[in-house]
């Protein structure tokens, strides 16, 4: 079941066209991610869904309603974290989060326990009195996250939620969002970091100048293109190496061989995945190895193949 | 209570911890009216009696000598157009209830609240005759003049309506286009009625303890009192803070304008506004009173300012509950106003 579809969204700035026919569908349950470039239309598309920007054309439903939907049911279903900070530098982090929670839930028990379940989600406990303004980088998105999810939202919309993090606060903030997938939250989740995109998501939606470009499971977007797969094989000194090249020529879908220093790579044609079956080979052979790995197509491949530019260009 | 008590709180510990804000409100007005104070003083502008003449025959000449700030002498006409051109006397009051004054003269405006007095008391019948207590201004010469209260008078007046910066502060909040905390706002079910309640209540509650400390600090610091009146000054000072808020609500929501610009732009009319009403000393007021007298009249500061002059200064109420029920009224469809352009959800751009 979809919460949330845009349909054929058109979105101009001016001269300039933000989203041009764009579709998506977030469905129950998921982690979609939303993966493009700065300036790909990501942000221009999630402030459409939420209903804050007017758009030229198409249409889009968010758990069944029209985004400009004045109902504070539908409101109090959704959440969202921005990229940029939006919370009350001048208040201390239990204030703020309190504040949110307020805006939610008219019961002050209620209230509180929300408030601790989200200081305890972001790691914020002992920071509890500090002013938001005095929080260290990390401390500060993980600050964002808490207002954003301190009502328990059913659709969650996170916005480049890891934008200039260091690894640990990075990695911290992917494992609650995988968290809040698990208690049932739907995500929604837009970034241009290729490794969260494929990490955290179940499906990612490539989006670039305003158009999605390709929508799938990572394996599924891999197989949209003609990208070979890479299998290298490590022999212990060299042994049989002028064997295993022989061999290995005569099995199908070998696209290219070569050895170096005693390591053998064999490039392989898409679909990928040769490697269960050229383990098995080996084995009848009898060649030993010390190590054998594979290397797939990465979603920078994809994302090249489709866009014709890399993604951190 | 529900998201009301909430916002209540939000925004007053939004403030207090706020050391910019605190400066402006607390610490500026009081920076400013000592400069005025010292600077003004050092022109020797002590309220001293005014020097004015009645022509023999004045019907109301036992009542002015009653009035402590004027020193009255009866003479003939001739005596006393001399003595007005001479500068001995401020103004004087014919026998047919004219009165003449100098209009370069910041005693102009006492006499000719004076003069309005006497008139309003005589259209109400109360002397039993309607004299003709029409004000002609005759331009004589230049003469330095104590211009204090007067001066402090509008820039006290222009203190209240710094409560719009606050209600700019509240629209920054609310509108999704102008920050990402109001955007994010704006994806919450916060009630905006609620929002602007609470944030007014607030930030006029702020501003009239201002105004308070203001009138406070001048009176027992300056000696100038402004607090003669106390129930009708603070009653004034209220409404004025209240007006101020509405004024900045109205400005944060109905145009496209950034707030970084709404700012400065709220500085530079109050300060225009203020000079209009004679913040800068009585010359320009003088000639807008006379060649665009509308000007004036539309003009918030110089109707707080006037009715804080005559309340303080004269002990008069004219005009008093006219001028409250104006800010208040306005004060209230600025409000709403506001709250109608708040419905605006969705934005060209962000």
């Amino acid at each position: 079941m979809a919460i949330c579809e845009m349909r054929g969204v058109v979105k101009h700035y001016k001269q300039v066209t933000a989203l041009n026919k764009f579709d998506m569908e977030v469905r129950e349950g998921e982690i979609l991610g939303l993966l493009g470039p700065n300036g790909s239309g990501k942000t221009t598309a999630i402030n459409c869904l939420l209903g804050l920007l007017k758009y030229d054309g198409g249409e889009i439903t968010v758990l069944d309603q029209a985004p400009a939907s004045r109902d504070p049911g539908l409101k109090r279903r959704i959440g969202l974290v921005p990229s940029d900070l939006a919370y009350f530098e001048e208040l201390s982090v239990i204030d703020n989060i309190s504040y949110f929670a307020g805006l939610y839930e008219t019961n002050k028990r209620e209230q509180k326990r929300m408030t601790g379940y989200a200081v305890d989600f972001a790691g914020l406990g002992k920071y509890r009195k500090f002013p938001a303004k005095k929080l260290s980088g990390g401390l500060k998105r993980r600050l964002n996250i808490a207002c954003g999810i301190v009502h328990s939202p059913e659709f969650l919309v996170l916005d480049e939620p890891t934008l200039a993090l260091d690894a640990q606060s990075r990695k911290y903030v992917l494992n609650g969002v995988r968290e809040l997938n698990r208690q049932g939250t739907t995500v929604l989740y837009t970034t241009h970091y290729l490794e969260e995109a494929q990490e955290l998501c179940d499906r990612i939606v490539i989006i670039d100048e305003g158009h999605n470009m390709a929508t799938g499971t990572l394996p599924e977007l891999i197989g949209l293109i003609d990208a070979e797969e890479s299998v290298h094989i490590e022999l212990p000194c060299g042994e049989k190496e002028a064997e295993l090249l022989e061999r290995v020529r005569s099995l199908d879908g070998v696209v290219d061989l070569f050895a170096h220093n005693g390591r053998v790579t064999v490039k392989l044609a898409p679909p990928g995945h040769h490697l269960a079956a050229l383990i098995e080979s080996l084995r009848l052979w009898d060649i030993a190895y010390s190590t054998i790995s594979s290397e797939l197509p990465t979603l920078n491949e994809v994302f090249l193949s489709l866009t014709g530019k890399a993604l951190r260009e | 209570m529900g998201q009301f008590g909430s916002h209540l709180k939000l925004l007053g510990k939004m403030t207090l911890k706020n050391k910019s804000s605190l400066f402006w409100v607390f610490v500026y007005p009081l920076l400013l009216v000592t400069m005025m104070s010292i600077a003004f003083r050092g022109a020797g502008m002590k309220l001293q009696p005014i020097p004015v003449a009645a022509e023999q025959g004045f019907y109301y000449t036992v009542f002015l000598e009653n009035i402590d700030m004027l020193d009255l002498t009866v003479m003939d006409s001739h005596e006393a157009e001399k003595a007005l051109r001479e500068g001995k006397v401020a103004g004087y009051f014919r026998a047919d209830g004219v009165l003449i004054i100098r209009e370069d003269s910041s005693e102009s405006r006492i006499l000719g609240e004076i003069g309005d007095e006497l008139k309003r008391a005589a259209a109400a019948g109360r002397q039993g005759i309607n004299p003709d207590f029409s004000t002609q201004y005759v331009s004589i010469a230049e003469q330095e003049a104590d211009l204090l209260f007067d001066i402090l008078s509008m820039t006290v007046a222009m203190f209240t309506l710094y409560a719009y910066f606050s209600g700019i502060g509240m629209i920054d909040l609310l509108q999704a286009n102008l920050s990402p905390l109001a955007a994010r706002l704006s994806t919450t079910p916060l009630s905006r009625l609620s929002f602007l309640t609470a944030g007014t209540l607030i930030n006029t509650c702020l501003s009239f303890l201002e105004m308070i400390l203001v009138a406070l600090y001048l009176k027992f610091i300056w000696g100038i009192n402004f607090l003669s009146d106390l129930p009708r000054t603070l009653l004034l000072f209220l409404a004025a803070c209240f007006f101020g808020v509405a004024v900045g609500l109205f400005v944060g929501s109905s145009n496209k304008l950034s707030t970084k610009a709404k700012i400065p732009l709220g500085i530079s009319i109050m300060l225009v506004l203020g000079a209009f009403g004679g913040m800068m000393g009585a010359e320009l007021r003088l000639y807008l009173d006379r060649h665009l007298p509308w000007l004036n009249r539309g003009n918030p500061v110089n109707l707080i300012g006037r009715l804080l002059y005559r309340l303080n200064a004269l002990s008069s109420t004219r005009e008093y509950t006219a001028g409250i029920l104006i800010l208040v009224f306005g004060a209230l469809v600025l409000s709403l106003s506001s709250l109608l352009f708040l419905q605006r959800r969705q934005f060209k751009s962000l």
